[in-house]
């Protein structure tokens, strides 16, 4: 491995465009992209600069001795600037399971769906997905804002889903106005947005939803579904 | 007005990512266009021998023959406040 010239610790990191120091950039960016190889394809590839070359051969020498985040560490921070970096990059499925959320709302959609056999043979299955909204209080995240406005503005909320095909977990941030419907369903649903009218249904393998047009479809402005949308559409699920 | 299309008989309905996630596939060429820069909006239209789309982790899916549309399912940033794609 070559040895590059440069001394990083007199640069200055800018990370989502908020001038931060050495070793806090460089423990943001190990967060948020779990190999050096996600961190240099998102941030060195595309710059094409020198500079940035020899940031990323730093960043590979670097890289094994960076420092983890914790949600602890975040919260000891004073600059609240710097706490959202944090927060971002501990990621939501981190951040709920350490913040001990408050469970608002979960639901099971439970409907008649489609599968394939290994034939392509079309079969009638079960859709059984269970959703769970969560969300942490602004009050527990920046606990130094003043106003009850600012902290009530600064609540959290997820969804918590599971994939039928692989169990895993998944969350996913939601707005504060969909998290405040108070309905699990209403948040996966959110998730999805479409850009034509009057579907006839849609799929869903992974995070890729794929809508069937149907005679009267019209290409629109993109929308998100809605609970009632999002139960009736959906046909397959893996 | 016709909509010009590409052609194709296999096609990966993620930008970038690692190839085998999310490719369709079909025995007969269908067309699609990409409606978004990023790719992750796509119209795809599928003729009478239909598609798959499969996954090395998830359940296959087909699709008879008719017009689809592709989307990404959509997260939100509580710290910045903004909707992007989600990617798994």
């Amino acid at each position: 491995m070559k040895t590059i010239s440069i001394e990083p610790k007199d640069l200055a990191f800018l990370v989502e465009g908020m001038k931060v120091d050495h070793d806090s950039a460089l423990k943001i960016w190990k967060k948020t992209y779990k190999s050096f190889s996600e961190f240099h394809s998102a941030i060195i590839a595309p710059a094409k600069h020198e500079q940035m070359d020899k940031l990323g051969d730093y960043m590979l020498q670097m890289w094994d001795s960076i420092e983890d985040i914790t949600a602890t560490e975040a919260f000891a921070l004073k600059n609240v600037e710097m706490r959202r970096l944090y927060f971002k990059a501990i990621g939501v499925a981190e951040m709920f399971s350490e913040l001990e959320p408050e469970l608002i709302h979960k639901t099971i959609l439970d409907k008649q769906g489609l599968s394939w056999d290994e034939k392509d043979n079309e079969t009638s299955i079960p859709i059984v997905d269970m959703y769970e909204l969560y969300k942490i209080q602004g009050s527990k995240l920046f606990p130094e804002e003043l106003s009850s406005w600012r902290q009530e503005n600064a609540t959290v909320y997820a969804v918590r889903c599971w994939c039928s095909t692989t169990k895993r977990e998944y969350w996913i941030y939601v707005p504060k106005y969909i998290g405040e419907k108070g309905d699990a369903l209403e948040a996966i649903a959110w998730t999805v947005q479409l850009n034509i009218t009057n579907p006839s249904y849609i799929h869903r393998q992974g995070d890729v939803i794929i809508a069937k047009a149907s005679p009267d479809s019209k290409e629109c402005t993109p929308y998100h579904l809605d609970a009632s949308q999002y139960k009736s559409l959906l046909i397959s699920a893996s | 007005m016709t909509e010009t299309m590409e052609r194709t008989s296999t096609l990966q309905l993620t930008p970038g990512g690692e190839p085998q996630k999310h490719i369709m596939k079909s025995m007969a060429i269908f067309e699609y266009k990409k409606l978004s820069e990023d790719g992750q909006q796509i119209k795809l239209e599928v003729g009478v021998k239909g598609a798959v789309i499969t996954h090395d982790e998830h359940a296959k899916v087909i699709l008879n023959e008719g017009v689809y549309y592709k989307t990404n399912q959509m997260e939100f940033d509580p710290f910045n406040n903004t909707v992007s794609y989600m990617f798994d």
